[in-house]
């Protein structure tokens, strides 16, 4: 059946008239490249984009950082007055005060910081955390770059596996239908569309399973030396996280996924006809 | 592979010339030489026919198959 298939394949390909072969081999060697480069500036730009985000402020409009309480030491809670700088957008602190949150509100409530929108009282739980975890910490930091990358990884397997397209189309426009090269560019093809769709999906739980494992590696370490440093808040737009980017679970991927599945099946039976090819060249 | 091909033999004893029989048979002289010294994957029943026509011998004379060596 394969010698069939393989006999069928180059019988197919001999009849397609070769100026068209080549013309379309040639144009989709194109887009592919095209492609890579768009997968991969992809790649870059949330490599660097996103931890530049992390420690970068860019928006002080809604007040954030004016005021921060610092939880778990009842008894030395920081209280910090910050304002952003006109000029570079940097954070500046404008006073310390030693006291707790009661008196805190007590103080707001006497004068008029009306600057303030928000005080750890008015603030939910959720809001603490989802605050929490844009703070310019070395774990934050830690943790963005964990994602980036993971993120990143399927990314750059995609991008590859369009450049091996490319060289793929390359050598059917040269008329290399059944060498090796041509074959093994076409499988590196098929194998990185096949891995990027299965990697796409399980990448997010690693992530996960990271982050709570240096979470709770984190805790022990708190808990052991507890923190006395004071916590600048530097905003980040809300809508950049990296779990914002779920992955394989739309219509769309599931196709790319069969399209993987799809060329792989084609790249094994070029490589079998190949072989056969080879074995047919040695019978006399 | 224990299937000798005895083609040498068979033209030493007929005197006939590599160049002769490549002619008759339609392959080149290298594919025959290849074929002389066992460096094949196979041979076709039409290339078999031809050395066996040309030749005057039976399939059997040409090819044999090595016994296995005991121990």
């Amino acid at each position: 059946m394969i010698r069939n298939a393989g006999a069928m394949m180059r019988r197919t390909l001999q009849d397609v008239p070769q100026s068209g072969l080549l013309k379309a081999a040639r144009v989709m060697s194109l887009v592919s490249v095209v492609a890579a480069a768009i997968v991969a500036l992809c790649a870059v730009n949330v490599l660097t984009v996103w931890p530049v985000a992390y420690i970068t402020p860019v928006n002080w409009s809604f007040d954030l950082g004016c005021v921060s309480c610092r939880k778990g030491l009842p008894n030395k809670n920081f209280v910090l007055f910050g304002k952003p700088d006109p000029n570079d957008g940097a954070g500046q602190v404008e006073q310390r005060l030693d006291m707790n949150c009661s008196e805190l509100k007590k103080k707001l409530i006497d004068q008029d910081l009306s600057k303030c929108a928000w005080t750890p009282h008015t603030l939910s739980k959720d809001e603490v955390a989802a605050r929490n975890r844009r703070l310019l910490t070395p774990e934050n930091l830690f943790k963005a770059s964990i994602r980036t990358v993971l993120w990143s990884i399927p990314v750059l397997i995609l991008a590859r596996g369009l450049l091996e397209a490319s060289r793929c189309l390359n050598g059917l426009a040269a008329g290399r239908y059944f060498e090796v090269d041509t074959v093994t560019h076409l499988r590196n093809f098929a194998t990185s569309g096949l891995l990027y769709v299965l990697l796409s999906p399980c990448m997010p739980i690693l992530g996960n399973v990271i982050l709570h494992a240096e979470e709770a590696i984190m805790q022990l370490y708190r808990e052991r030396w507890p923190p006395d440093e004071i916590h600048y808040f530097w905003p980040v737009p809300l809508d950049f996280s990296p779990d914002n980017f779920g992955i394989a679970k739309t219509f769309s991927e599931f196709l790319v996924g069969l399209y993987a599945l799809t060329l792989t099946i084609i790249a094994t039976v070029m490589a079998r006809a190949s072989t056969i090819v080879e074995d047919h060249a040695e019978i006399i | 592979m224990r299937i000798r091909v005895a083609l040498n033999v068979m033209m030493a004893e007929r005197n006939v010339k590599s160049k002769d029989l490549a002619a008759f048979l339609g392959i080149t002289e290298a594919n025959l030489s290849l074929l002389k010294q066992g460096k094949v994957k196979g041979v076709r029943f039409e290339t078999l026919e031809g050395i066996c026509e040309y030749l005057n011998c039976e399939p059997g004379d040409i090819l044999r198959l090595e016994k296995r060596s005991e121990g």
